[in-house]
């Protein structure tokens, strides 16, 4: 027996979330005994650790492509305070 | 009539007029004083025709001439221009009309206008006055567009079966839209309530004009082919009318959409008509900012759920190690237990090798066991919130899985010994014979029964057990069998 739960690899986000409300619902399923249970609490620790790392991976940016490749996009950062040039050229036309 | 003119210094003129006009244009006795009719009265009569032989017409041009609005009334006069013919004519716009049309009017489109001639008395301007105006290629959009809509629809490009389901957390989300519009805008503001940490990437495209197909197709392409680009891409843009969503049912974004290799969101903001690339897109959006709202849970919904399933799991596990700790003293001390070593010492040797073993490795169990037990639930009670939590799981786990596996196999296998045990005891133990009035007897000083009376004689000791007490006894006479 492994000391900490190994995940599944590629395990998406979705699935882990899954499988952690599966897994408490196990646990509180009173015929499940404690070694199984025990089973069950690391697996759902390992989960909720996984999913919170892959919510913090995320960082905040906002970018525009500037020029792509065969196989990448170069971005710089949009600049958000440009809204004095919004043109809104959906609006126009009237 | 002739009061009009001054005799003096005309008169010759207007006699000689008057000759030749009698004489060539035989006016007859009335004479044109008479007929004429004044300006005022020719516009009217004109109109009169006008009214009368065109109340109501529909004309089909191109639209000529500044088409702005002129004086503070906005109403709009432009010209109607022959398609092929050189003729023109002048055309007049209300504003409360122009108001009613729902596209934008362009120098050189055709259109069917509907409308009466009229002549502007002050001017003597022949103009048509607009009701209604409508773009000649309208219906043969609109057949178009139905028929593209038919075509695509029999590949399964809005096939709802081949809908995917948006990434519930994306890493990164691709936005395609004007970079300096609305809808860019709104999905930010949005974007920023609900998820501060959203990593977005804009890839600009204009969404209207000649060259938005194109830019549209080309960014969905980027965010398709180039890995980790996107997990989800929205394309967007803000209401408009019919003519400048073209874009959004132009064959090829349509199809770049549908065969994206990550969910799309279209939201084009325009209640009436659904464009073809919202058919085919995973999701619609009624705007740009409902696309920011479906394509992100809200960051708190995040920390809510994975709080709660933390919380659950803790909780259920102290359940659980309370529950086996309860389950094990109950055992231990069970009166079964605590008063057998006594009684079941002074049984039979199958007996005692029985309970020994039993106890040998039951009694072990509780001084070990129970104090990890305790440590165990001890460290449940101390967890700290789930800040620390990964990192206490890490140093408590080998002690925790160490201590549990051996409580539960101990457990396990003391039921089994102790159900198997208990069982032999209770047919090998002397004491259920003897309840039934039957007595061991042996010899004085001896362990072994007495089974035979011929190993006996008359006058000899012997010892009986009895269910409750002991006695001793000399044999009076013995019968052979």
């Amino acid at each position: 027996m492994s000391k900490t739960k190994a995940l599944p690899k590629n395990l998406s986000f979705e699935k882990a979330l899954e499988r952690l409300q599966e897994v408490v619902a196990e646990m509180e399923d009173p015929e499940r005994g404690l070694e199984a249970s025990l089973e069950l609490f690391e697996e759902g620790v390992s989960l909720s650790r996984f999913c919170r790392s892959r919510i913090e991976e995320i960082q905040k940016r906002v970018e525009v492509v500037l020029k792509e490749t065969a196989d990448s996009l170069s971005t710089g950062p949009l600049d958000e305070d440009s809204d004095d040039e919004l043109d809104d050229d959906e609006d126009a036309g009237r | 009539m002739s009061s009009r003119f001054p005799n003096r210094g005309y008169g010759v003129r207007r006699v000689t007029m008057r000759r030749v006009t009698e004489t060539q244009l035989s006016f007859g006795d009335a004479g044109p004083e008479a007929t004429a009719m004044t300006v005022a009265q020719l516009v009217g009569r004109m109109n009169g025709l006008l009214q009368g032989n065109l109340p109501m017409v529909w004309v089909r041009g191109e639209l000529s001439g500044d088409l702005g609005p002129k004086g503070a009334g906005g109403h709009r006069y432009f010209s109607l221009k022959d398609e092929e013919a050189d003729a023109i004519v002048k055309v007049k716009l209300f504003a409360g009309e122009f108001r009613r049309i729902p596209f934008t009017l362009e120098e050189g489109l055709l259109v069917l206008a509907r409308g009466c001639p009229e002549i502007y008395t002050p001017r003597g301007e022949l103009s048509l006055k607009i009701l209604e105006l409508i773009p000649v290629g309208a219906g043969a959009l609109q057949l178009a567009f139905e028929q593209l809509k038919a075509r695509l629809a029999a590949e399964g490009l809005f096939d709802p079966a081949k809908k995917r389901p948006l990434p519930l957390l994306p890493r990164r989300i691709g936005v395609v839209t004007s970079r300096h519009g609305a809808a860019l805008r709104d999905i930010l503001k949005v974007l920023g309530a609900r998820f501060p940490n959203a990593h977005v990437t804009l890839y600009p495209a204009s969404v209207q004009g000649a060259a938005a197909p194109e830019e549209i197709c080309r960014a969905l392409r980027a965010f398709s082919r180039v890995t980790g680009a996107a997990d989800v891409v929205i394309v967007a843009r803000g209401g408009g009318s019919r003519e400048d969503l073209a874009a959004f049912n132009d064959e090829a974004v349509v199809r770049a959409v549908a065969s994206a290799t990550i969910p799309v969101i279209c939201a084009v903001g325009h209640e009436t008509d659904v464009s073809l690339a919202e058919l085919a897109a995973d999701v619609r959006a009624a705007t740009p900012s409902h696309a920011a709202e479906l394509v992100v849970e809200r960051l708190d919904r995040f920390e809510e759920r994975l709080g709660r399933g933390e919380r659950d799991l803790k909780v259920s596990l102290k359940g659980k190690i309370a529950g086996a700790s309860h389950e094990l003293s109950r055992l231990v001390s069970s009166a079964a237990f605590g008063g057998f070593p006594a009684s079941a010492a002074r049984c039979g040797t199958d007996s005692r090798a029985a309970s020994a073993a039993l106890f040998s490795s039951f009694q072990r169990i509780p001084s070990s066991l129970l104090s990890r037990v305790s440590r165990l639930e001890q460290g449940v009670r101390a967890w700290p919130d789930r800040a620390a939590f990964p990192l206490l799981l890490g140093r408590v786990a080998a002690e925790r899985r160490a201590a549990a596996d051996r409580m539960a196999a101990r457990v396990a296998a003391a039921n089994e010994r102790l159900g198997a045990a208990a069982g032999r005891l209770e047919t090998l133990s002397p004491l259920r014979v003897l309840a039934r009035g039957y007595a061991i007897v042996t010899r004085e000083g001896a362990t072994a029964p007495v089974t035979d009376a011929a190993t006996l004689a008359a006058g000899d000791a012997v010892r009986m057990r009895l269910a409750r007490g002991r006695a001793s006894a000399r044999v009076l006479s013995t019968e052979h069998e």
